[in-house]
């Protein structure tokens, strides 16, 4: 990691030399194996490494970016010149205050595991084998896709005001897809495991829960239309949350560009809503000590029954605004890291039982436009419920509203969430959404 | 730099890999853009890298590396041996052939965006900024002009003799803006893209994208929301084109054919459409923004027939899928750069015109929905369930367009809906706006359109009764 701290700091000096008034430069490199299935067969494998210096410079608050992918110092100064030119060559920015100073940060247990990276591209195969016999094992005639991959690899971030972080990453995962046809008819799912650390990935089982689903999924019909109540399924319920959170964004706010402007402090949601940003999971996937700025990361609040407490910053829009910058930057953008809703009280089988006649909808997201708040979204996979249960699967079948009427249905989240690394998603009972089918 | 990839190929022959290619993809880039009246991202950057591919007993395996030297090339041909050998399936393929050829092809280009300073980039981008705050007025909160351009350089040397060079210049341009009435917010978007030099940036009017974009959001601030439920639609060229791309394109790509996730597997010579729809596949149009003279495996492109008046007649191949389906290959092997391995992808994909004047449709179909602003959508390919995103729509009634609405998504299954089309115009678009498409984590520059399609009915999203 020293050397690559050594070109990272060459690049940044270059910029200052060049006539920056500050720089910063984030540096990664990493490698990745990965094995694709065809048929239920090995059909490819690949190992790749990648490498690649980014350089952003500021001269009167106006911004410069340069990268290269070899990482050594000539080209690493290179970026830091051409960085710098581009930004002198930029409009002045008042808004923009200053780079930040970093601080002390938090020990992250589980973002790398040396067991992680040393896994072989046998040891990925061993993962796929008895899921791809587990799928033939409930339906021989699958057709079976997917793979499974790892990766590994360590970034620099430095700045002109001393900063500094390194860190590093690694991951692994395992993906099977099943389809079963008959005739005209089909059935089809996938699903996956994956984690930062071996202890928290255990893909065993996957194969059959696809199988069991795409079998589960065939005669689809379409549903009736009209108003009903909806419950996503904690494979996707935090999914339907997500576009509030990211939705957040000071700089879309700041920019008057999203239905959220004038809203923090205001009740968005349901009071059965909150959702916490915690940057701290051992293991978890959007866990890191700081943001891409080198800002220590804190546990945030930003929905609190209901109630938006906070937009997302990072330094330039924390500076414009005045207020206390969340550590949000992506160093260039804002994003969440592990952002998960609290459990309710009842069980996902139980939210079922309560919906009495509605939709369930089993995988996907929400298409929100950002800009006016509307959505309008097919339902992926899903089922009609009657009198509390599962009736028949769907197709053809549309959800669509406007999302803040969305967000103030939500009657309960159930207490039993899909747990995956960083990621907690309980189901989410939906009291009231437009159901349009042919 | 070519040395390097035939003493790799030269290697992986002497090391009994069935096939092998290696590739060498480097590029420059450059971008700017203007948000909210100031300079907002100035950018420049480089990248370059080698990817190696070996075929072994019917296994690919893949290495890729950004350190371009001999001894780095080697090793990664190394790795890539050692992953095709990892668990080949039991029965090999052989791959379609071509005749060894050496060939090199540039993007025509009349003026270089690399000569083109800053500040006449600059000044184009003023223009367009002030045109969109000029018609939008009080009513534009947020505005964005963007340009960039990109010169990559494409080597590929394969064990069939293929040595084939490249060179890409791609120049693009987009204006965005929001505009907002009260807590009504609503956007307008415009952009240009070309496989061209600066000429084909230097053509750009106020009127015709700045204004557009402007004009757009404006109006769709007093738009109601578009109805929920099944109806006649128009599907206006941009849309058609996100159409036949999204929902049916991915099906006849015939990687996902042989991996049995197409719904078009076994339909081959088959009705699978109205006898009105012809769809075509097109990499040869000159400047389209996804055009190129050789795909990723060296082959050179080709304009493919995919359906023939409602008949599938074709695929998008591979040397691969084009060796295990016995067809010739026909140039859809793509890359997104060195560190992906190619697989299938379409190009620019049109449906051909019809005979219907655009106005007799309108009026033949009573009541119904003319969608614009072709946006984005998605298919599930082994089921043909697809979703559309629609930016815009008028509805229609007695024949009559009427008034706007705004965006909204629908869905379908994707041959019904190929069987329901009672209507092709003879007005014809194929846009130039440019698009991305995204398949196993890979995006690809491509573009699509088409004529006016009526369809006798779809599932409309919308978000009023």
């Amino acid at each position: 990691m020293e050397r690559y701290i050594d070109i990272a700091n060459a690049a940044c000096e270059a910029a200052m030399r060049s006539g920056a008034d500050c720089a910063d430069v984030h540096l990664q490199e990493s490698v990745s194996r990965a094995i694709g299935l065809e048929l239920g067969e090995v059909k490819n494998v690949d190992a790749r490494s990648y490498s690649g210096v980014s350089v952003r410079a500021f001269s009167r608050g106006g911004c410069g970016w340069a990268s290269a992918s070899k990482l050594d110092e000539a080209d690493a100064r290179a970026a830091g010149e051409a960085a710098a030119t581009l930004a002198k060559a930029a409009d002045a920015d008042p808004d923009f205050h200053d780079l930040p100073v970093g601080g002390p940060l938090v020990e992250i247990e589980g973002l790398w595991d040396e067991a992680v990276a040393a896994l072989t591209l046998s040891d990925l195969l061993g993962y796929l084998t008895p899921e791809i016999e587990a799928v033939r094992a409930v339906a021989p005639d699958a057709i079976i896709g997917g793979g499974s991959g790892l990766w590994s690899g360590g970034s620099v971030y430095v700045n002109s005001k001393g900063t500094c972080v390194t860190q590093r990453g690694s991951g692994v995962g395992c993906y099977i897809s099943t389809a079963v046809r008959r005739g005209d008819d089909v059935g089809a799912y996938g699903d996956g495991d994956h984690g930062r650390r071996m202890s928290d990935f255990d893909p065993a089982g996957i194969g059959k829960r696809t199988a069991e689903e795409s079998l589960r999924l065939l005669g689809s019909r379409t549903a009736p239309s009209g108003v009903f109540p909806v419950l996503f399924s904690k494979e996707c319920g935090r999914n339907v949350l997500m576009p509030l959170i990211h939705g957040a964004n000071a700089e879309d706010v700041q920019r008057r560009r999203t239905w959220l402007v004038g809203k923090q402090g205001e009740q968005v949601a349901s009071q059965a809503l909150t959702m916490v940003d915690d940057p701290f999971i051992p293991g978890g996937g959007g866990s890191s000590p700081a943001d891409g700025e080198g800002v220590p990361h804190k546990k945030l609040t930003v929905v609190d029954r209901g109630v938006l407490t906070t937009y997302l910053h990072n330094s330039y829009t924390a500076g414009k605004a005045a207020v206390e910058n969340t550590a949000h930057s992506t160093r260039g953008g804002i994003s969440p890291t592990n952002c998960n809703p609290a459990t309710g009280d009842r069980t996902e089988a139980e939210l079922l039982s309560a919906m009495g006649t509605g939709l369930y909808v089993n995988s996907g997201g929400l298409a929100v436009n950002d800009t006016s708040g509307d959505f309008s979204q097919v339902v992926d996979t899903g089922y009609w419920v009657e009198n509390g249960e599962i009736a028949y699967p769907v197709k053809e079948t549309m959800i669509s509203g406007t999302y803040v009427d969305f967000l103030r249905a939500i009657q309960a989240l159930s207490s039993d969430p899909k747990v995956q690394p960083g990621s907690i998603s309980p189901a989410v009972l939906v009291g009231k959404i437009r159901v349009v089918a042919r | 730099m070519k040395d390097i990839l035939m003493s790799v190929r030269d290697r992986a022959v002497q090391l009994g890999a069935d096939f092998a290619d290696v590739r060498l993809v480097s590029d420059d880039r450059t971008h700017m853009s203007r948000q909210d009246g100031q300079t907002d991202r100035m950018s420049s950057g480089t990248s370059m890298g080698l990817g190696v591919r070996i075929l072994h007993k019917g296994s690919w395996g893949f290495a890729s590396t950004s350190i371009v030297d001999k001894e780095t090339a080697r090793s990664c041909l190394d790795d890539a041996i050692a992953a095709a050998r990892l668990a080949p399936p039991a029965t090999g393929i052989e791959l379609a052939t071509l005749p060894a050829h050496e060939a090199s092809a540039a993007t025509a280009v009349a003026i270089d965006p690399r000569s083109i300073s800053a500040e006449d980039k600059m000044a184009l981008l003023r223009t367009q900024e002030a045109e969109m705050l000029r018609v939008a007025g009080d009513k534009a909160v947020n505005t964005t002009v963007g340009l960039s351009n990109t010169i990559t350089r494409t080597v590929v040397c394969n064990t069939q003799g293929a040595l084939v060079e490249q060179e890409q210049t791609r120049v693009s341009f987009n204006c965005f803006l929001v505009c907002a009435d009260g807590d009504v917010r609503q956007e307008g978007y415009e952009s240009r893209a070309r496989l061209a030099g600066w000429e084909e940036m230097a053509v750009i009017t106020p009127e015709a994208y700045a204004v557009k974009a402007a004009s757009k959001a404006v109006e769709l601030l007093s738009a109601r929301r578009a109805p929920a439920g099944v109806f006649p639609v128009i599907l206006h060229p941009s849309v058609v084109g996100v159409f036949i791309h999204e929902a049916f394109g991915h099906n006849a790509e015939a990687d996902l054919v042989l991996a049995g996730e197409s719904i078009l597997e076994g339909k081959m010579g088959t009705k699978i459409a109205s006898d009105l729809v012809t769809v075509i596949d097109d990499g040869t149009i000159p400047g389209q923004w996804g055009s190129f003279a050789f795909d990723h495996e060296g082959t050179p492109s080709q304009r493919r027939r995919i359906i023939d008046k409602g008949t599938l007649v074709g695929f998008m191949h591979s040397l691969e899928s084009a060796g295990r389906m016995d067809v010739p290959p026909n140039g859809s092997a793509r890359a997104d750069g060195f560190a992906q391995r190619p697989i299938v992808r379409m190009s620019n994909t049109l449906v051909e015109a019809g005979e219907t004047p655009f106005d007799e449709m309108v009026k033949g179909i009573g009541d119904g929905i003319l969608f614009q602003d072709g946006r984005w959508g998605y298919v599930f390919c082994e089921r043909g369930q697809y979703t559309l995103n629609v930016g815009s729509g008028r509805m229609i009634r007695n024949g009559e367009l009427c008034e706007m609405v705004r965006d909204c998504c629908m869905c379908g299954m994707v041959l019904e809906t190929l069987h329901r089309v009672d209507a092709v115009s003879c007005e014809w678009d194929l846009p130039t706006r440019g698009g991305g498409c995204g398949k196993n984590g890979q995006g690809m520059p491509v573009s699509f359109g088409g004529p006016y399609l009526r369809v006798a009915d779809m599932v409309v999203g919308g978000q009023d009764a």
